[in-house]
This record gives structure tokens, C-alpha cells and sequence, in this order.
């Protein structure tokens, strides 16, 4: 799930236009693994709410009542990426 | 919670997200596409098996905010609810594989208030669990379903309510008759929670109801008919007889009668008897008139005796 905030809906319009991948489910998921929802929390206050309450309680339990959770991941962050792709590299598995 | 419960409820959230998304062109889409995931996917999900557990919400006179009830007022609206549970479970279990007697059925069909649920006041009945067993629980859950139908069919129409009572026996319509009448006496209104299904009766439905179902109740009698048996069905727990003015008579065997009795009386098929049958009346205010019958004894007749009606 991405979290952002701070754009316009201009800009959101034109980002969507830009990338149709962004609202299609199916190919993100065959693209890139991931099963990925997007919200803007600075849309509106009801709908940052909702947004919280609806993706907490489907993401702290899961179906059978067994506890799972949220980790929280930001983006554009150039510093952490060095770092992070720093210690990634001598983790890289040696491929036979 | 079910799988089904749950998948149903987050199609619900999803929708309600959805129309606060409104057309965002990036939450919208991505929202859409899970809930009609999750709609496919109830629609391969088989139903569920009715549970074992009601919840009577009230409101009005006896009912404190969500503070609490009137005890009192609880203690004499459990008492007709689990007798109407206890007679109708009694019913539909005679006739099916492991039958004992009353008694045990009676055992099978208890219930436990195991929370007091809180909105409008609420009393959660829950089958204990020692004395859960698949069928006893699939069966008590499927009486809780038919007794929620009898009680939302009693504030509707003449008609729906003839067809409902046609299911239950009159003992359960006589303990139908008190609930509704503590309600209507204490000017409460009545939510029941069965499962997936819910009835709601306002004041207005609550006093409709009790008329029509205490009319019912009063307009029960029992009757000697003489006449011939045309036989009982043990597994579906009804009979057939033919009385000596040639009419046709069939319906439900009493849930009080025991199995023994039961095969005594599946014994005398085409042979002349007198049965004494419980007879319900439903007049509808058209004029229409259904009656429904109960099987409660049937002797062979002696040979010279008179045909009594």
C-alpha cells in the first residue's frame, strides 16, 4: 500500500494518465509481485479515517484471528536507499 | 466470525470506502477491483450452516440506554423464547435417526445467556458447548431460522402466517403467544438475531402480531374424530386419516407423542380408530379459514362404538 500526500488532483490526474499500471490491479501484480493499493491522506479527513480504521483491521488479523502486521517503508528517501543497497549487496546469493 | 460473515462484511466496508473515494483516480480503482474480488468470491463459498445462537435485542419501556434491563422483564421473555426453542426443536427432531424421547431432545435444545450485548439492550442464547454435537447444533441452529420466519410472518398477513404455522407445533405457537404478550405488556420493542437473518418487530408490528397469533392460540381445540388411519410417516413425523364423513385429513404428529406411541399408532393404518387431534384455526379477514391438525392419540375403535365428532 502507498501512502502519499501533497500532490494536487491535477497532478494525481496526470500521474494516473501517466501510468495506467497504477490503477490496474492485475498488472501490478503480475509485474511486480505485489498486491497494491494506493491512498492519498490528504484528500479528505472522513476518507484518511475510513482509510485508516478499513486497512488496520484487515491488515493486523488475519481471517483466521492470528495477529500479523504493518510495517511502514518510506519512499524517496536517496540516503536510506544507498545505505540499505549497501548492506544488500554482500547478501546477493550466488546463483550456480 | 465465519468465512462467509467476513467476506460479506468486507464487501460492505469496501463499498463504504468506495463512495468515500468517490472517482479518486488512484484510491478508486484499486478499491473496485478488491471488491468485486471479494463478491467472486462469495459467490464460491458455500452457505453457511445456521448457528446455534440468537440475539433478542429490546428496546422501549424496560430497556435502560445500554446501560441494562429490567430483570425482571428479561427473566419473562427467556421463559416463552426457550420454550418456544425446546417444543419446536422437540418437533422437528421426532421421527429423524437417534430419537430418544422428549427428554432428551429437550437436553439437545437448551440454551445458555452467555452475553448481554450492548446498542439496544441484547441477550446473547448460545448452545452450551459440552452438549454441542454437529446435528444437534445444525438443528437448533435451523429452529432458531424457522422461529425468527414465524415471529417476522405473525406481523405480516393472515396468509404468510398460515403458511408458518403449517411447520410449527401448537405448543410453540402457545409460547410465541406469551413472548409477544410480555412485549406488548411492557411496550417493548424486539430485534432477534439468528445468523445471517434478522427480524424486527416496532410496537405497532409487536401488538399486530400478538392479536394474530393470540387469536390462533385461542381457537385451538382438540377433537375425537372417528374415522379410518391412512398411515403415519415416522421420519417426516405426520399422518393421513380419513374420517366417517369421507374428509381427508393430514398433518403433523404432536411433538409430545413418544416414538413408542408413534409406531402403536403407525400400526392401526387402514383399520377404524378415533384420534384425537389438537385442531389450530387461522380465520383471515377475508373470510378464508386454514385449520391445521396435530396427531395427539389414535385407538383402534371399539366394535360397536358410535362415530363421535
Amino acid at each position: 500500500m502507498t501512502c502519499y500526500h501533497g500532490l494536487s488532483q491535477p497532478a494525481v490526474r496526470a500521474i494516473a494518465a501517466a501510468n495506467p499500471i497504477l490503477a490496474d490491479q492485475a498488472q501490478t501484480k503480475l509485474h511486480y509481485s505485489v498486491d497494491h493499493y494506493i491512498v492519498d491522506i490528504a484528500y479528505a479527513p472522513p476518507v484518511t479515517v475510513e482509510s485508516v480504521r478499513y486497512w488496520l483491521g484487515l491488515f493486523s488479523h488475519r481471517r483466521d484471528g492470528i495477529w500479523k502486521g504493518l510495517l511502514r517503508v518510506e519512499l524517496d528517501t536517496p540516503g536510506n536507499d544507498a545505505m540499505a543497497y549497501a548492506h544488500l549487496i554482500p547478501m546477493k546469493p550466488v546463483l550456480p | 466470525m465465519s468465512q462467509r460473515s467476513f467476506v460479506q462484511s468486507q464487501i460492505l466496508e469496501t463499498a463504504r470506502l468506495l463512495e468515500l473515494a468517490g472517482d479518486h483516480p488512484l484510491m478508486s480503482p484499486g478499491l473496485r477491483t478488491r471488491k468485486a474480488a471479494l463478491e467472486a468470491e462469495l459467490q464460491n463459498l458455500l452457505p453457511d450452516e445456521p448457528e446455534a445462537r440468537a440475539v433478542l435485542f429490546f428496546t422501549g419501556a424496560p430497556v435502560f440506554g445500554s446501560v441494562g434491563i429490567d430483570a425482571e422483564f428479561a427473566g419473562r421473555v427467556l421463559d416463552p423464547f426457550t420454550r418456544m426453542v425446546k417444543s419446536q426443536y422437540a418437533a422437528k427432531k421426532h421421527g429423524t435417526e437417534g430419537a430418544r424421547g422428549p427428554r432428551r431432545d429437550e437436553f439437545e435444545s437448551k440454551l445458555m445467556l452467555t452475553a448481554l450485548p450492548r446498542g439496544s439492550f441484547g441477550l446473547e442464547l448460545t448452545q452450551p458447548p459440552q452438549h454441542e454435537k454437529p446435528e444437534s447444533t445444525r438443528m437448533v441452529g435451523e429452529v432458531l431460522q424457522q422461529l425468527s420466519g414465524l415471529i417476522e410472518s405473525s406481523a405480516e398477513n393472515d396468509d404468510v402466517f398460515a403458511d408458518a404455522v403449517r411447520e410449527v407445533s401448537s405448543r410453540t405457537l402457545v409460547a410465541l403467544r406469551d413472548l409477544l404478550g410480555v412485549m406488548v405488556d411492557r411496550q417493548a420493542g424486539f430485534r432477534l438475531v439468528t445468523g445471517e437473518r434478522e427480524v424486527e418487530l416496532g410496537r405497532a408490528a409487536m401488538t399486530r402480531a400478538f392479536e394474530r397469533v393470540n387469536i390462533t392460540v385461542s381457537a385451538v381445540r382438540e377433537l375425537r374424530i372417528a374415522g379410518v388411519s391412512r398411515g403415519l410417516t415416522l421420519e417426516s413425523w405426520r399422518f393421513d386419516f380419513r374420517s366417517d364423513e369421507g374428509d381427508v385429513i393430514s398433518g403433523r404428529i404432536a411433538e409430545e407423542v413418544e416414538d413408542a406411541k408413534a409406531s402403536a399408532m403407525a400400526r392401526l393404518t387402514d383399520e377404524p380408530c378415533v384420534a384425537v387431534m389438537r385442531v389450530t384455526t387461522i380465520a383471515k379477514r377475508d373470510g378464508r379459514v386454514s385449520i391445521q391438525h396435530e396427531l395427539v392419540d389414535m385407538v383402534a375403535a371399539a366394535p360397536a362404538s358410535a362415530n363421535v365428532r
